[in-house]
């Protein structure tokens, strides 16, 4: 399933971080440099499994550690209404 | 080790010389900002003399107006502004209370161009930190055993941070403690106390306090940790950084981007650290003065 960043979010690069501030509540996330690039990846497009591949190639991991990270970090993000998952 | 700091301000005379001329009107400047409060009995106006002498002026032109008033029956005391009426009378601490968030948040609004932290800031040899907690993080406690041993003051609770020079501007109202510090940190005779707090005037401070905006060298996120043996200091990232002093800026709305951009450019500049503070403060104190005097 594809995710999107929410437009109420505004994100900021800190080094190889990422700063997540949701408009509407004022809450700030902070995003270590595996979950920035996870959510970069959340163009409205990608699924999840094609995340997950593309994850598995840039942080030279087996495909099932991927998959699982990928799949993790994506719950968390739409838990705290960074995306939307369609 | 003790360092004598530069620069610090207003003896005890100074204080009597400018209060003894006028009975019921009290002027201050905080932030080149007038404030007048006009006092209807001398209580009242001692509490606010105690507690803001710092800024104690002769005369200002009044930015901000209060009155202050004790209730003819003894049921407590009042304290009215342009934005603040309180018809209720409430305790001498409720009274400071309520005058210290009135006062913050319209110096909020008239100096905008800063950026409000809600910590302690304290300087040691020339060098400004931050301190920044949780509510009962230890951050008071902490502070006021900093200021015993070398350290100066600038502020308890509100540290103005220019983003445009890294400077910290001196809030050097009384220190506030709402609980007792441990007895190897016993506090002045002078010591104000109110239902809700103990407030010590800064002429009682070890160190003194400073009225200079400081160049800030480092931030220290204090958190109280009585079951370790010894303090631990780490340091955390620029983006972790950045999260926390978001999470404890007061007026981020007054900034572009609701105070993002100037959050990172703090957090880029100064380095951070967590301290995990013990029941032994001076283990505490002496881990936070070696690493501030290291950077």
């Amino acid at each position: 399933m594809p995710s999107k960043i929410r437009p109420d979010v505004t994100i900021q690069h800190v080094g190889d971080e990422s700063l997540v501030l949701d408009l509407k509540t004022g809450q700030i996330h902070q995003l270590n440099p595996t979950a920035a690039w996870i959510l970069a990846q959340c163009d409205g497009e990608k699924s999840t499994e094609s995340i997950s591949k593309e994850f598995a190639e840039q942080f030279s991991l087996e495909s099932d550690v991927a998959e699982t990270d990928v799949t993790n970090t994506i719950q968390q993000l739409a838990q705290i209404k960074v995306i939307d998952i369609d | 080790m003790t360092v004598q700091e530069d620069n610090i301000n207003a003896s005890a005379d100074q204080v009597s010389e400018v209060t003894s001329t006028s009975d019921h009107i009290v002027n201050f400047e905080i932030f080149g900002v007038g404030v007048q409060v006009n006092c209807n009995d001398d209580y009242i106006r001692q509490l606010l003399l105690q507690n803001y002498s710092a800024f104690l002026v002769e005369s200002a032109n009044a930015d901000l107006t209060y009155r202050a008033v004790t209730k003819p029956d003894g049921s407590g005391y009042q304290l009215n502004s342009y934005q603040l009426d309180s018809s209720d009378p409430v305790t001498d601490g409720d009274f400071l209370y309520n005058f210290e968030k009135d006062i913050e948040l319209s110096l909020q609004l008239l100096r905008k161009e800063w950026y409000f932290i809600h910590g302690a800031a304290l300087t040691y040899a020339g060098k400004a930190c931050l301190l920044i907690a949780p509510s009962g993080g230890g951050k008071s406690t902490t502070t006021w055993a900093l200021l015993n041993n070398g350290f100066c003051y600038l502020s308890d609770e509100l540290a103005p941070v220019d983003p445009r020079d890294m400077t910290v501007a001196a809030y050097p109202h009384a220190l506030c403690l709402k609980a007792a510090p441990p007895a190897s940190f016993p506090l002045p005779d002078s010591t104000l106390r109110t239902r809700r707090a103990m407030h010590v005037p800064v002429e009682a401070l070890p160190n003194g306090y400073r009225m200079e905006p400081t160049p800030l060298h480092g931030i220290f996120f204090v958190q109280f940790k009585p079951e370790l043996t010894s303090p631990v200091i780490k340091p955390v990232s620029e983006g972790e950084a950045a999260a926390r002093i978001y999470a404890n800026t007061l007026n981020l709305l007054a900034h572009a981007d609701q105070g993002l951009p100037a959050t990172i450019t703090i957090a880029q500049h100064v380095p951070a650290f967590e301290i995990c503070t013990t029941r032994d403060l001076l283990l505490s104190v002496e881990l936070l003065r070696d690493t501030l005097t290291a950077l």
